[in-house]
C-alpha cells in the first residue's frame, strides 16, 4: 500500500503542478478503485489507468504515443522487471511491485505474448494479384510453354568452335571444345589434343593456337545461367570484330563485326530473370592480311551482375547447351509491398496498372515478332493456314495463361473475336496477348474457377515456382485414383528439384539472410584486400554452400549451422588464411570451434559489423529477429555506438554493455547482447580473432529463450549447436520460409499448422525440401 | 484498313496520353511535333534511290547534250516526266584511300568522305571499316530537324529493297556520323511497323480495355467482399485509361497508313511486289509528314539479286563483271537497269498522283528524285561518271535536259543538292573534294 502511496503522491505532485486540481481529484479516484475489494491488483484496471492512453485499450499502440503493438517474446518475469523498472515513462515509480507484476500479466496474457497474438490474430488467406516477380516468371514462363522446353543444364563451360581463317569454313575448322570462358587477353587457346582435325593440312601436332595468314575465327555457342534477377552490363574486350548474342538468337546485342575504330570496351545492358539458362552466342574474326595476324587474339568477355563487381564471366555460368530464347519482361514495376516481411500483391495502384499495361504490350510485341515460330508454320504458308495456326496458338495460350479449360463463350472473347477483326495476324496476336496478361483472370491467379485438379496445379506452380504450371502439371490428374495422395506428394517432389523452385529458395535465402548485410565497405588501410572482389566471392562462397546444404540427399537445416566447411578460391582462402591449392571456388575443411555454417560465414560476419569494428548489435539483432523469430521494438533514432575514441581502453563488448546498461534498452538489448557477443571471435571482415583492442575476447554469456530458459553460450560453435537444434530457431525458419514462398501467413491456413509442421519437419530429420513439399502441399490441397 | 475502327479513334494522338501514362509514351511514342504547320504548304522532300553494281553504258546515256537528249532504253519508262528530269554526266567519286572500288563506291558514295582502316578485307585493296563522315540525307536531316517549322517525326526514313541482313561497307551508303552506319529496313512490315506500330499498338489497347473491364466484373462474383477492393481499383484504373485515350484528340494524321498487302515474303521473287509496297509506304510516310527526305536502297553493292521474272537467272552482281562485247549480258543488264528505272518512274508516279494538302499541287513538284550507283560501269569497276538522274521540281536545277560535266566530285553534287534543299553549307564530305563549290548543272 506505501508504494501506491507514493504513487500517488508524485502523480498529485505532478498534476497540481500543473494546474489541474480537477484532474487529481479523479485520478485520485480511479487509483484507489483499480484496487479490488480483496486488496489484489487488478490489472486490466491498472492497464486502462496508466497504459493505455499511450499503448491503446488493447495494446494496437497510438499515433500520438507509441504507434508499436505492445507485442513481444520477453518472458513474463523480464517483462515484469522492465515494467515495474520504466513504466509508466512519465513516473516509473508510479508501477512497481504487485501492480507491475499484476498489470504485466493482464497484458502478457491478453495480447503481448506469442500465445496472445495467436488467439487473437485471425490472419485469412487474402485475395493477392502478381507479385513483379510472379508477373515476370509467369510470363516467361507461359511463352516458354511453347518455345522448346527449356531446362538448367548440369554441365558447365562454353562450346568453342576455332578455325583457322576468317572464316567458319568446315575445311579449315582446328577444334571444336569446351572452354572455361572468353579471356585470350592473358592465355592462348589450347586445343585439345584428342580433337581429330578433318581436313587441315599440316594439322598434327598442333596443340596450341597457331594464326596464319589466313586469319583467325572462332565462335562461342551455349547458354548463360546469370544467378540474381536484375540488370547485366555485359562488356567485351576486343579491337577486332566480334559479334555477341545473347538471349536473341537472330539480332546481336552488340555487333562490331565491321572495325575502323581502336574502341576496346564495348558494353550493354540486359535485364535478366535470375536462375533461368539464357541461350548466348560470341563470334570472333581476325581478318586475313590484319598485322594482328601474327599477334594473339585478344577478346575478353565481362559482366557486371547486379550490385557486384565486373569480372570475366566464370565458368560457372556458362552451359555448353543451348536452351531456347525467354521472353523477359524488364518493365519498370513500383515495388510490392514488404510491410509484413515479405513481398506481397496487396494493392494496386495507378503505377502497377501502368507497368502491367506496358508489360503486356512488351510482351504482345516479343510474341508478334516470333509469332510463325511459337505457332509453328512457315513464312510460304497460306494466309488461311497461318491465320488457322496463329488462332490455334492463341487459344492455347489463353488457356495456358489461366490454367483452365475455357469455354466456347470464354474463347470468342478472348481469340475468335480478334481474329473476326479485318487486321493483319500480328495485330490479332497482339490483342489476345494484350487482354490476356490485362485480365484480372491472370493477374489474381486465385481468382479463377477451376476443377480441384487444375486449382491443385495452379497453387503448386505459384507456391513453388512464383509461376504457372509447366505441361506435366497442367496434365495432372487424379481422378478416381485410390493414390490421390501420393500423387500429390510425387508432383511436389518432381517439383522441388526444378530449376525454378531452386531459383526461388535463392531469393529466400537471399531475403532471409543476406538482404540486410551489405555493410561491405571496409577501412582499406585496416584491411587491405578487402575489395569488392572479395566480397563477390565472398557471396558465391555463402550461396555454393547453402546450395550444397539444401540440395544434398539429407537437405538437413542443421548443417546450415553445424557443417565444417567453407568454399574458398585462392583470393579467400589467402585473406582468411586458410590452406588451398587448385582453381575456382573448393571446398575446404575448417576448425568447427573456429567456424561453423552459414552464421559464422565471413560474407554475413563482415555484413553485420561496422567500417572497422565488429557490430555485437547488428549480429544480435540479426540472429534474435532472422533466426530465432524474436520481436524487438524499433531501435530508438540517433543512437550512435560509442567509439574507441569514447573509452580506449574498453573492448567493443565492454562499450556495448556500457551504452546499453539502462533498463529501457535492456528490454531488447537483455536478448540482443548475448547473441552478439558470442561472436566477438570475428572482426569487422569475419576473420577470426581472439584478442580485440588486446584484450582477450571475451565470448561467453547467457541468453534467456521466451520461455525464460537459460543457455549459457561460449563462443561460435556453441551458439551454432543451439541455432540448430532450438525449437524456436527452427519454428522461425519454418514461418519466414512458409510466407516467403505461400505469400501468406501460416497461421492463415489454421491456428495449429505452424505445430503440425515443425512437428513433421522434426520428423523428418529436419530436412529442408521435405518441409517445402509440405508447405506447398498445406497450401494447395 | 481499319474501318471498324474509325478513323478518328485511330488518329487520335497521344499528347494527353503520353503525359497521363508517362511509362507508355514509348509505345505511343507520339511525342514528334505537330505535322507541318499551316504556312509551311510548299515543303521541300528529297529521296535517294540507289541501285548496285554499275551501268551499262550502251542504251543509258544519251548521245544529245540539252533539252533533246534521247530517251534511251534504260531511261524509256520516265518518258512521262521527261520536262523534270534531269540526266547527269560526269559526277565522279572521287574518294581514295582504304577499301576495295565496291566498298568505297558504297560507302563513299553519299559521304564523299574516306573509310577508315579496318578488318574487312575486299578484292585486293587494303581492309577497311566504316566510313568517317555523315551521308548527305543525314546532313540535310540535321538541318531539317533543327528547325522547328520544319522539323517531322523521323526527319528521314531508310527504306531497302532485298537488302541483304548483313552489316558491313558494301551494304551501308547512309551513315549519321563517322562509324555510324545506318541499315536501310528491307522489310516493309518492319518499316510500317517503325512508321506506325507505336500507334497501332495503343489503338490494340483501346480494342481491348472494355472487355478486360467487363471480366472484372465478372470475376468479382465470389471474391471474398474484403477483397474487392483489389479488383475495384483495378476496374476504375482501366475505365481512367479508356476515358484518356477516348478523348484525347491530339495530333491526327492527314491519311490512313497504307493496306500493305498480307503475307509478302522477303525473297528475290517478290521483288517487285517489295518494291511496290516500300514506294507506297514512302509516299504515305511524306503525306503524313513523317519525314521529308528518304533513301531507298536495292540490294547492296556486289548485291547478286535473280531477277528471274526479266528472265534473268544469273546474280546481278556476277553478270555485271562481264565484257561488253558479251551481247547477252550487256542485254541482261539493260533489262536489269530498264527495271530499276520503272522503279523510279512508279514512285514519280504515286508522287505525281498525290497532292500536297492544301494546295492541290503536285507532290513531285515539291520533290527531288535522285537515283544513282556505286559504280560508273560494272565490268571496269570505275568510280568515275557515276549515272545520275534527278527527278522532280527542281529546286532551282534546270530540268529536262541531259548536262554533261567533266570529272566533278560527287561533293560538289551533295553541296548543289543541299544548298536546293535550302541548307546552304559550303562544304560536304572531304574539304578537299569540296574546293570549287557546288556544281552549276
Amino acid at each position: 500500500m506505501s508504494n501506491r502511496q507514493t504513487a500517488f503522491s508524485k502523480c498529485a505532485y505532478l498534476l497540481l503542478s500543473q494546474s489541474i486540481s480537477v484532474a487529481l481529484f479523479l485520478l485520485a479516484t480511479t487509483a484507489f478503485l483499480s484496487t479490488s475489494v480483496a486488496g489484489e491488483p487488478d490489472g486490466k484496471k491498472l492497464y486502462a489507468e496508466h497504459c493505455a492512453a499511450c499503448h491503446g485499450d488493447q495494446g494496437q499502440g497510438n499515433e500520438d504515443h507509441f504507434s508499436d503493438p505492445l507485442v513481444g517474446d520477453l518472458p513474463l518475469d523480464q517483462l515484469t522487471a522492465y515494467v515495474a523498472e520504466t513504466m509508466p515513462e512519465a513516473d516509473p515509480d508510479l508501477i512497481v511491485g504487485e501492480d507491475a507484476s499484476a498489470v504485466s500479466k493482464y497484458l502478457y496474457d491478453q495480447f503481448y505474448s506469442d500465445a496472445a497474438q495467436r488467439r487473437i490474430e485471425q490472419p485469412r488467406i487474402e485475395l493477392s494479384r502478381l507479385t513483379i516477380h510472379q508477373y515476370r516468371t509467369s510470363v516467361a514462363d507461359l511463352i516458354g510453354r511453347f518455345t522448346k522446353e527449356t531446362w538448367m543444364p548440369a554441365e558447365r563451360g562454353i562450346k568453342a568452335h576455332y578455325f583457322a581463317a576468317s572464316t567458319w569454313r568446315e575445311n579449315l575448322r582446328l577444334a571444336e571444345q569446351i572452354d572455361h570462358n572468353v579471356d585470350f587477353a592473358n592465355t592462348v587457346p589450347h586445343f585439345d589434343p584428342s580433337y581429330e582435325f578433318k581436313k587441315l593440312k599440316n594439322r598434327k601436332g598442333l596443340k596450341k593456337l597457331h594464326i596464319t595468314k589466313r586469319g583467325f575465327s572462332v565462335f562461342w555457342t551455349g547458354s548463360i545461367l546469370p544467378p540474381l534477377t536484375g540488370e547485366y552490363k555485359f562488356k567485351v574486350k576486343s579491337k577486332s570484330g566480334f559479334r555477341l548474342f545473347v538471349n536473341n538468337q537472330r539480332e546481336a546485342v552488340v555487333d562490331r563485326f565491321v572495325r575502323s575504330d581502336d574502341t576496346i570496351d564495348h558494353e550493354c545492358s540486359l535485364f535478366l530473370l535470375g536462375g533461368r539458362a539464357y541461350p548466348f552466342k560470341l563470334e570472333f574474326i581476325l581478318p586475313k592480311t590484319s598485322a594482328d595476324s601474327t599477334g594473339t587474339p585478344q577478346i575478353q568477355l565481362l559482366w557486371k551482375p547486379p550490385k557486384q563487381p565486373e569480372t570475366i564471366i566464370p565458368h560457372s555460368v556458362f552451359t555448353p547447351f543451348e536452351t531456347p530464347e525467354v521472353c523477359v519482361v524488364d518493365t519498370t514495376f513500383p515495388a510490392d509491398d514488404a510491410s509484413a516481411g515479405y513481398n506481397r500483391g496487396v494493392d494496386v495502384s495507378t503505377q502497377w496498372d501502368q507497368a502491367t499495361t506496358e508489360a503486356a504490350i512488351s510482351t504482345a510485341v516479343w510474341v508478334a515478332r516470333r509469332i510463325r515460330r511459337l505457332a509453328d508454320y512457315d513464312r510460304e504458308e497460306s494466309e488461311a493456314f497461318a491465320v488457322a495456326k496463329a488462332k490455334s496458338f492463341c487459344e492455347k495460350f489463353v488457356t495456358v495463361a489461366f490454367n483452365n479449360k475455357l469455354s466456347d463463350e470464354d474463347l470468342h472473347l478472348y481469340v475468335g473475336h480478334h481474329f473476326d477483326q479485318p487486321i493483319a495476324i500480328e495485330d490479332q496476336v497482339k490483342r489476345v496477348v494484350l487482354m490476356t496478361l490485362k485480365s484480372p483472370r491472370f493477374l489474381f491467379p486465385a481468382i479463377e474457377k477451376r476443377s480441384s485438379e487444375q486449382a491443385f496445379a495452379t497453387r503448386m506452380a505459384m507456391t513453388l515456382w512464383d509461376s504457372i504450371p509447366d505441361t506435366e502439371l497442367a496434365k495432372f490428374n487424379y481422378k478416381n485414383s485410390s493414390t490421390e495422395k501420393e500423387k500429390r506428394i510425387e508432383a511436389a517432389y518432381r517439383m522441388v528439384h526444378d530449376f525454378r523452385t531452386k531459383a526461388k529458395l535463392t531469393r529466400f535465402f537471399e531475403s532471409w539472410l543476406t538482404a540486410h548485410t551489405e555493410n561491405a565497405a571496409k577501412d582499406a588501410k585496416a584491411f587491405p584486400g578487402f575489395d569488392q572482389r572479395l566480397v563477390a566471392d565472398l557471396r558465391t562462397s555463402l550461396t555454393m554452400y547453402l546450395d550444397e546444404v539444401v540440395w544434398s540427399e539429407q537437405s538437413d537445416y542443421r548443417e546450415l549451422f553445424v557443417a565444417d566447411y567453407l568454399y574458398v578460391n585462392q583470393r579467400l582462402a589467402d585473406f582468411y588464411g586458410l590452406d588451398f591449392e587448385g582453381q575456382g571456388l573448393q571446398k575446404v575443411k575448417v576448425d568447427r570451434d573456429i567456424r561453423s555454417g552459414i552464421l559464422t560465414h565471413p560474407y554475413l560476419m563482415a555484413g553485420l559489423a561496422y567500417h572497422k569494428d565488429s557490430s555485437p548489435i547488428h549480429r544480435g539483432v540479426f540472429i534474435a529477429k532472422r533466426l530465432l523469430g524474436r520481436r524487438l521494438r524499433q531501435p530508438p533514432n540517433n543512437v550512435q555506438p560509442l567509439t574507441e575514441e569514447f573509452a580506449p581502453d574498453m573492448t567493443t563488448r565492454q562499450r556495448v554493455e556500457h551504452q546499453t546498461k539502462a533498463t529501457a534498452c535492456m528490454n531488447c538489448h537483455s536478448v540482443i547482447n548475448p547473441l552478439g557477443f558470442s561472436l566477438e571471435n570475428f572482426d569487422a571482415v569475419g576473420r577470426f580473432r581472439t584478442e580485440d583492442n588486446e584484450k582477450t575476447v571475451n565470448v561467453s554469456t547467457v541468453y534467456r529463450d521466451p520461455q525464460g530458459a537459460e543457455v549459457v553460450l561460449n563462443g561460435p560453435r556453441n551458439l551454432a549447436d543451439f541455432l540448430a537444434e532450438d525449437k524456436y530457431s527452427q519454428r522461425a525458419f519454418i514461418r519466414q520460409l512458409f510466407r516467403f514462398i505461400a505469400k501468406q501467413p501460416v497461421d492463415a491456413y489454421g491456428k495449429n499448422q505452424i505445430d503440425r509442421l515443425h512437428k513433421r519437419f522434426v520428423e523428418h530429420g529436419l530436412n529442408i525440401k521435405d518441409l517445402l513439399v509440405d508447405i506447398a502441399l498445406l497450401v494447395s490441397d | 484498313m481499319t474501318k471498324n475502327i474509325t478513323r478518328r479513334q485511330f488518329a487520335r494522338g497521344a499528347s494527353a496520353f503520353a503525359l497521363a501514362f508517362p511509362g507508355l509514351s514509348r509505345w505511343t511514342g507520339l511525342n514528334w511535333m505537330t505535322p507541318s504547320p499551316e504556312n509551311d504548304k510548299t515543303p521541300k522532300r528529297l529521296v535517294i534511290m540507289f541501285s548496285p553494281n554499275g551501268m551499262v553504258s550502251e542504251g543509258f546515256w544519251p548521245k544529245t547534250e540539252g533539252p533533246d537528249f534521247e530517251m534511251t532504253e534504260i531511261l524509256k519508262p520516265l518518258e512521262p516526266y521527261r520536262e523534270k528530269t534531269l540526266v547527269v554526266h560526269g559526277i565522279c567519286n572521287q574518294v581514295r584511300g582504304e577499301g576495295d572500288g565496291h566498298m568505297r563506291g558504297m560507302s563513299c558514295l553519299l559521304t564523299g568522305n574516306e573509310l577508315f582502316p579496318g578488318n574487312i578485307q575486299g578484292g585486293g585493296d587494303s581492309p577497311a571499316g566504316w566510313c568517317k563522315g555523315l551521308s548527305i540525307d543525314q546532313e540535310i536531316k540535321k538541318h531539317l530537324q533543327s528547325n522547328e517549322h520544319l522539323k517531322t517525326k523521323f526527319g528521314t526514313l531508310e527504306f531497302g529493297v532485298r537488302v541483304p541482313d548483313e552489316a558491313n561497307p558494301w551494304t551501308r551508303m547512309v551513315y549519321s556520323g563517322p562509324n555510324q552506319p545506318v541499315a536501310a529496313i528491307s522489310n516493309p512490315y518492319r518499316m510500317f511497323e517503325k512508321m506506325y506500330g507505336q500507334l497501332k499498338d495503343r489503338e490494340n489497347l483501346l480494342s481491348v480495355l472494355s472487355s478486360i473491364q467487363k471480366e472484372i466484373h465478372r470475376s468479382k462474383n465470389g471474391v471474398d467482399p474484403r477483397d474487392l477492393h483489389l479488383l475495384n481499383a483495378q476496374q476504375r484504373l482501366l475505365g481512367e485509361m479508356d476515358e484518356q485515350l477516348a478523348n484525347d484528340t491530339g495530333v491526327s494524321y492527314r491519311v490512313d497508313p497504307i493496306a500493305l498487302p498480307k503475307n509478302v515474303v522477303d525473297t528475290d521473287q517478290n521483288m517487285p511486289e517489295l518494291s511496290k509496297m516500300q514506294i507506297d509506304l514512302l509516299v504515305n510516310g511524306f503525306e503524313n509528314d513523317l519525314n521529308r527526305v528518304a533513301t531507298l536502297q536495292y540490294s547492296k553493292s556486289v548485291g547478286g539479286v535473280k531477277m528471274r521474272w526479266l528472265d534473268v537467272n544469273q546474280g546481278h552482281h556476277q553478270l555485271s563483271h562481264d565484257p561488253d562485247k558479251n551481247k547477252k549480258s550487256q542485254d541482261k543488264l539493260r533489262r536489269i537497269n530498264r527495271w530499276y528505272s520503272q522503279q523510279l518512274a512508279y514512285l514519280c508516279k504515286r508522287l505525281e498522283e498525290t497532292k500536297e494538302p492544301g494546295t492541290g499541287q503536285s507532290m513531285l513538284d515539291n520533290t527531288l528524285v535522285l537515283w544513282t550507283n556505286e559504280l560508273g560501269h560494272g565490268n571496269s569497276h570505275t568510280l568515275n561518271n557515276l549515272p545520275f538522274v534527278m527527278v522532280g521540281g527542281g529546286f532551282g536545277f534546270e530540268m529536262g535536259r541531259f548536262a554533261k560535266v567533266k570529272g566533278v566530285s560527287t561533293t560538289r553534287l551533295w553541296l548543289a543538292i543541299a544548298h536546293a534543299m535550302g541548307h546552304q553549307i559550303e562544304s560536304f564530305g572531304l574539304t578537299d573534294l569540296c574546293k570549287d563549290g557546288p556544281v552549276k548543272l
